[in-house]
């Protein structure tokens, strides 16, 4: 049974609806992040599980008991927030406090909780400044001691991040899944940035416009994206559409150059229109063998990325993004090359 | 662009500052003037001693049939009247604004015009025009404040109440947008807090610098307002009835309690400062 049971919860704000048919099974222990563009109903959710925001319909249980309709204060649900939030007047450490004192557990008690979370997190010497005298880096540490001292059955991260900078990001994205993983708390973690959800999840949900596109683990949603959405979303994509050849394993684009993917379609027909979708690790700069599939275009953009330089190919009206894997040896054609590029049959994905 | 202001115009600017100085502080100048020369032929402070005076007995605790009595000398006695009325009243609006003005810019911020509308509303009304009216529905039944000395009270710090809260409101307000309400409310009440802790814990110390000089608004008010307090206690025992009766019967006294007023409210207004510069503290937060 899960631990965490969200079921066809729906919440409508006026007329716009922000989340439907939203259910999810989340495991004990688990590190689940809800991914999506801007808008598209990841806080609602979240809100929901806080107890801020009341589901129109639908159901929430937490270890079998339904927390429905219980109030935030009563859930034991620990949030963290991406502007901080914390309380102004505290100091570090009676921000860490504040729920154990709420939960009116015994003074010595307490005091060691909140020097093992400070520990946890790494920030024992500043116990005794303000949250203005931190960085944000450190703030959102302290958040976090602050949300788990309370040992929540469930945390909940709404883009905990966001407003750090890229090296901090990273830093705390790793201390997150650590300490997540040596505590084994049940967590739902929230983002826009594909690049996190990918690193830090057991399992993702992309959604999209309110609803659920995919569910499933990192790998699984990367190289197996079940709808164009997910497909396009998460990663980066060249995508080729065209009409499904007689063999129905192939595709004519408008152009007249074949494409062909490892499938057979045997589910469609002749001449449907089809798309395939390739990541640009997959396509390789040069003349390809036979059996692959070869196109041959200009360099319309040269991206430096660090490990690999990205290519953008512009070939019979389409444009294939093409990883290169960097090397100091490395040359690196010029915008307006005419270069070759080629992939395999079976890396296509088809959707 | 014209950056250089002429010599005429430079000299009508000072003119005008130099006007408004003048019409501020003369009269003080003269009031103060005027509060020392009780002693014929030179100047003194004998008119702030006859104020300020304790003589000997005039303190004195009293047990009567209704519990135990302070005797002290009218300035005092007037002033902690005053002071006391001022204290309620600020625990009292304390009580009343900041829970309102909280849920309304949390729950229902719709309502925030009309609250503005509400609060401005003593400014549109003649005070006179507003004592009587509380008098006449307060004092008669259902209500009959009037009728114990609790009740009367009560009318008092009601009515003040409603004096400042054009400024008490406004005070508040300002606070509450200062601060990020919504998030600080959600994560107390993540963290196990019900909306009272919310309130006491969360918001109203983050609204120090708001309630303390509201507070102290609502003080000023308190210790010099005389039509209300009269009415409701016609036996003269604020400092608002003190004053008066005091420009009515004494030549330098007034004086002298002018410029004693004068410092009180001052010291008020230095506090003020001294209190919101020691809490300014540079926000960290990213917005
Ligand atoms: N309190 C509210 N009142 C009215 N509409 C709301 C409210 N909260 C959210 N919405 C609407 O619900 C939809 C989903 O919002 P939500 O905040 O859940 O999106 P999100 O996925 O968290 O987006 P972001 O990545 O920008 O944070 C949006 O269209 C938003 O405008
Ligand atoms: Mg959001």
């Amino acid at each position: 049974m899960a631990y965490l049971q969200l079921t066809d919860l729906r919440k409508s704000f006026g007329s716009t609806v922000a989340v439907e048919h939203f259910s999810l099974d989340v495991a004990a222990g688990e590190f689940v992040s809800f991914l999506g563009p801007s808008g598209c109903g990841k806080t609602t959710t979240m809100r929901m599980i806080a107890g801020f925001e009341m589901p129109d319909t639908g159901r929430i249980t937490i270890d079998g008991e339904d927390i429905t309709h219980m109030p935030a204060n009563k859930r034991r649900v620990g949030m963290v927030f991406q502007s901080y939030a914390l309380f102004p007047h505290l100091s570090v450490r009676d921000n860490v406090a504040f729920g154990l004192d709420l939960m009116r557990m015994p003074k010595p008690d307490a005091r060691k909780r909140v020097d093992e979370m400070l520990d946890l997190v790494q920030l024992s010497i500043q116990a005794d400044r303000y949250p203005h005298q931190l960085s944000g880096g450190q703030q959102q540490r302290v958040a976090l001691a602050r949300a788990l001292a309370i040992q929540p059955r469930v945390l909940l991260l709404d883009e905990p991040l966001s407003a750090l900078d890229a090296k901090i990001r990273d830093e705390l994205r790793n201390e997150i899944r650590r300490i997540q993983l040596e505590l084994k708390i049940t967590t739902i973690y929230v983002t826009h940035d594909q690049e996190e959800a990918l690193a830090l999840s057991d399992r993702m949900v992309v959604m999209n416009a309110g609803r659920i596109e995919q569910i499933g683990p990192p790998a699984e949603i990367y190289n197996h994206p079940r709808t164009a959405f997910v497909a396009s979303f998460v990663g980066t994509q060249s995508t080729l559409t065209g009409a499904l050849t007689e063999s129905r394993d192939a595709l004519n684009l408008p152009g007249g150059q074949t494409v062909r993917f490892g499938t057979t379609l045997t589910h469609r027909s002749t001449g449907d229109s089809v798309t395939v979708h390739l990541r640009p690790e997959i396509i390789m700069l040069g003349e390809g063998a036979d059996e692959r599939n070869t196109f041959r275009g200009i360099v319309a953009q040269v991206m430096f990325l660090g490990s690999v330089v990205r290519l953008l190919v512009r070939a019979d009206g389409h444009t294939l993004a093409a990883d290169i894997l960097n090397n100091p040896a490395l040359r690196v054609p010029q915008i307006g090359e005419t270069v070759a590029v080629h992939f395999a049959a079976e890396a296509c994905h088809v959707l | 662009m014209n950056t250089r202001t002429s010599p005429v115009s430079r000299f009508i600017s000072w003119a005008i500052l130099a006007l408004c100085v003048a019409y501020l502080t003369v009269p003080l100048i003269t009031q103060f003037d005027y509060s020392l020369r009780m002693r014929r032929n030179t100047l003194s402070f004998d008119a702030y001693s006859k104020v300020l005076a304790i003589p000997e007995g005039s303190v004195e605790l009293r047990q009567t049939t209704r519990g135990v009595t302070l005797k002290m000398p009218r300035f005092y006695s007037s002033l902690a009247f005053s002071v006391l009325a001022g204290v309620l009243t600020i625990a009292f609006s304390t009580l009343v604004i900041v829970p309102t003005t909280y849920w309304v810019h949390l729950r229902l911020p719709r309502l925030k015009p009309v609250l503005e509308f509400i609060s401005v509303l003593p400014f549109a009304i003649p005070g006179i025009v507003l004592t009587l009216g509380l008098l006449r529905t307060y004092s008669a039944p259902p209500f009959a404040l009037t009728n114990t000395e609790a009740g009367t009270m009560l009318m008092l710090v009601g009515g003040y109440t409603v004096f400042v809260l054009p400024y008490t409101f406004r005070s508040i307000d300002a606070g509450l947008r200062a601060i990020d309400i919504r998030t600080l409310t959600d994560a107390a009440r993540s963290l196990g807090a019900n909306w009272a802790t919310v309130i006491w814990r969360v918001i109203l110390p983050n609204l120090r610098v708001a309630v303390i000089s509201a507070s102290l608004i609502t003080f000023a008010v308190a210790i010099g307002e005389y039509a209300l307090v009269n009415f409701l206690f016609p036996d003269e025992r604020s400092f608002g009835s003190y004053l008066a009766a005091m420009g009515r019967n004494k030549i330098y006294e007034p004086a002298a309690l002018t410029i004693i007023s004068y410092l009180l409210t001052w010291g008020l207004v230095l506090l003020i400062q001294r209190i919101a510069r020691g809490t300014s503290q540079p926000s960290a937060s990213i917005r």
